[in-house]
């Protein structure tokens, strides 16, 4: 009774409620907006069952924004956390600028999308500054955005730019929460540079793991602010991922269509976090 | 070997530290040909290289600021980031002291209530329909509303798991002592101890909310409540041979962030590593 006294319920009401209304209620209307054929522009609004999804489903444009879109978010979480374990076993070392070094690979994490993606167009001129760096060894210049099968490389190539720094510090904080003890024992075991990194920084970092991976993939997912400055889907489609597809299909007016394919991105986000967080919870308890 | 190396620093360590420092060129080579471009003549800034401006026009950052939606934006984002903010701070934390010092039924399904939000964005067309049902589309108090609606749960998660460590002997020595309404316990007691974690609550929820991008582009499509990272996506298609001066607008939205990352870069990432890697 004392505990409901000095830790009253009606404390969490205003979180819950603008939780709720201005969050929750938007993706319970769209289970309903999803099933009508709601069109700005003819100002109609029926309901349609699973039309919309049909539609998606049969939609080529849609298989090649979900295609982009996997591809995307697959390559950067790999890259990304690639990079950013490597850097993070550097710079937890005791390096002279580590404090310098950190701050810099972390810096990109907290600008705007606008920012970046407005500096990579500029890089990612024929003339900008990556074919200037690439001309001084002799290289060709690269047509970045213009070519079709490069565009969506270029995009990954600005994502993981901004973001390993930030997935690192996490590494940073998992490999610092290690006991120095395992590496000294091994030492004393034999045990190589390789060794230890393969037998105990990687086995302790799991909990750093999940959540990068988990971090990386719904960012990948999510996809949409770099893409939308730096290419805007093209050349073609080439670049064009599931959000902005839903971008299109809103400015079109279509909003019952876009809100299905809204949702059918969120629903993949929600399964495929749920689904790693389980394989790595049972990898735990294994180990 | 990372105990054994460290006590001296050897040739290996130089190497990987000189290895490290190259990889480190990547960021800064771009962010200063910003810089310097900011400063530039339009010719020289589509050079696009990292000369020294030969004259520093500081006039460009004038020019950026005459254009009439800057100040405007700018001062939209100042108002949006700072009440987002306050309530999220006002409204979260709170509900974090109820949810961790309760393990009831409802406390824990809160919790995983608060995570969906994390996990899954915002259903950008159904919120449209909300605003305008609402009479708030395209107004700064309805993409407010809906900023509190994304940040809480960060709050939540940032928060709950930080005042689980705050022993519950305080509370009820607190309440020995007399202190029996809750609302006096909460804020004599919990509030002023929470202040690292509200500190990193608050940088966060006011980068999220400066830096967004993807929300004003549906919400406010009108130029009067435009803010400042829409100002750049608009002065850009207009203005792309221009560069020096879309550099310098650049400039102008990444320099409240950086400041406060470097300021307070302790809070920043103690918050954001804190809670992946204990959850």
């Amino acid at each position: 009774v004392r505990k409901n006294v000095i830790y009253p319920y009606w404390f969490t009401l205003p979180a819950m409620l603008f939780y709720s209304i201005f969050f929750v209620l938007p993706i319970v209307a769209g289970a309903v907006l999803a099933l009508t054929n709601w069109d700005l522009e003819l100002n109609r609004i029926q309901f349609v069952g699973l039309q919309n999804f049909i539609n998606i489903f049969n939609d080529p444009y849609y298989h090649n924004a979900v295609k982009n879109t996997f591809k995307f978010a697959f390559t950067i979480m790999i890259v990304r956390n690639l990079f950013a374990i490597l850097l993070a076993v550097a710079l937890t070392r005791k390096l002279k600028m580590r404090n310098l070094l950190r701050t810099l690979f972390y810096l990109p994490s907290v600008l705007s999308y606008i920012i970046v993606g407005i500096l990579f167009t500029s890089l990612f001129r024929s003339s900008g500054m990556i074919n200037q760096f690439l001309g001084t060894f002799g290289i060709n210049g690269v047509d970045w955005l213009g070519d079709s099968s490069m565009a969506l490389v270029s995009v990954m190539i600005l994502d993981i730019w901004m973001w390993t720094g930030f997935h690192m510090m996490i590494y940073i904080a998992g490999i610092q929460s290690i006991s120095p003890d395992f590496y000294e024992a091994s030492l004393i075991d034999g045990a190589n540079a390789w060794q230890q990194f393969s037998k105990i920084t990687i086995p302790l970092l799991t909990p750093a793991l999940r959540i990068n991976i988990i971090i990386s993939l719904i960012g990948g997912f999510r996809v949409f602010d770099q893409v939308l400055v730096l290419t805007n889907g093209g050349p073609g489609r080439a670049t064009t991922v599931i959000s902005l597809l839903v971008y299109q299909t809103f400015s079109q007016g279509l909003y019952g269509k876009a809100t299905a394919m809204e949702m059918g991105l969120s629903i993949v986000i929600f399964v495929m976090s749920v689904f790693i967080s389980k394989f790595f919870a049972r990898r735990e308890v294994e180990m | 070997v990372i105990k054994k190396l460290s006590k001296d620093y050897t040739i290996k360590l130089f190497i990987t530290e000189i290895i490290i420092v190259l990889c480190s060129l990547a960021i800064v080579v771009p962010l200063l040909m910003v810089v310097f471009g900011s400063f530039k003549s339009a010719a020289d800034a589509s050079q696009f290289n990292i000369s020294f401006p030969s004259t520093w026009l500081f006039d460009n950052y004038n020019e950026v600021l005459k254009e009439s939606n800057t100040v405007r934006a700018l001062s939209n984002s100042v108002i949006i980031t700072t009440v987002v903010v306050g309530v999220n701070i006002f409204i979260g934390t709170p509900c974090a002291f109820v949810i961790a010092r309760n393990n009831s039924k409802y406390t824990r399904f809160l919790e995983s209530y608060f995570i969906l939000g994390i996990i899954v964005p915002l259903s950008l067309i159904p919120s449209l329909f909300l605003m305008k049902y609402l009479h708030l589309l395209g107004s700064i108090q309805g993409i407010i509303l809906l900023y509190i609606g994304i940040r809480v749960p960060w709050v939540m998660f940032l928060c709950v798991g930080f005042i689980k460590g705050i022993p519950r002997e305080l509370d009820e020595a607190a309440v020995v002592d007399g202190c029996s309404n809750p609302l006096l316990l909460f804020y004599k007691i919990i509030f002023p101890l929470l202040k690292p974690i509200v500190v990193t609550c608050i940088i966060i929820s006011a980068m999220g909310a400066w830096n967004e991008f993807q929300l004003p582009l549906y919400f406010l499509s009108s130029s009067k409540n435009t803010t400042m990272p829409m100002t750049v996506y608009w002065f850009f298609g207009q203005y792309s041979t221009k560069w020096n001066l879309v550099f310098a607008n650049l400039v102008l939205i990444a320099v409240p962030v950086i400041i406060l990352y470097l300021f307070c870069q302790k809070y920043i990432v103690s918050g954001m590593t804190s809670g992946a890697v204990k959850s």
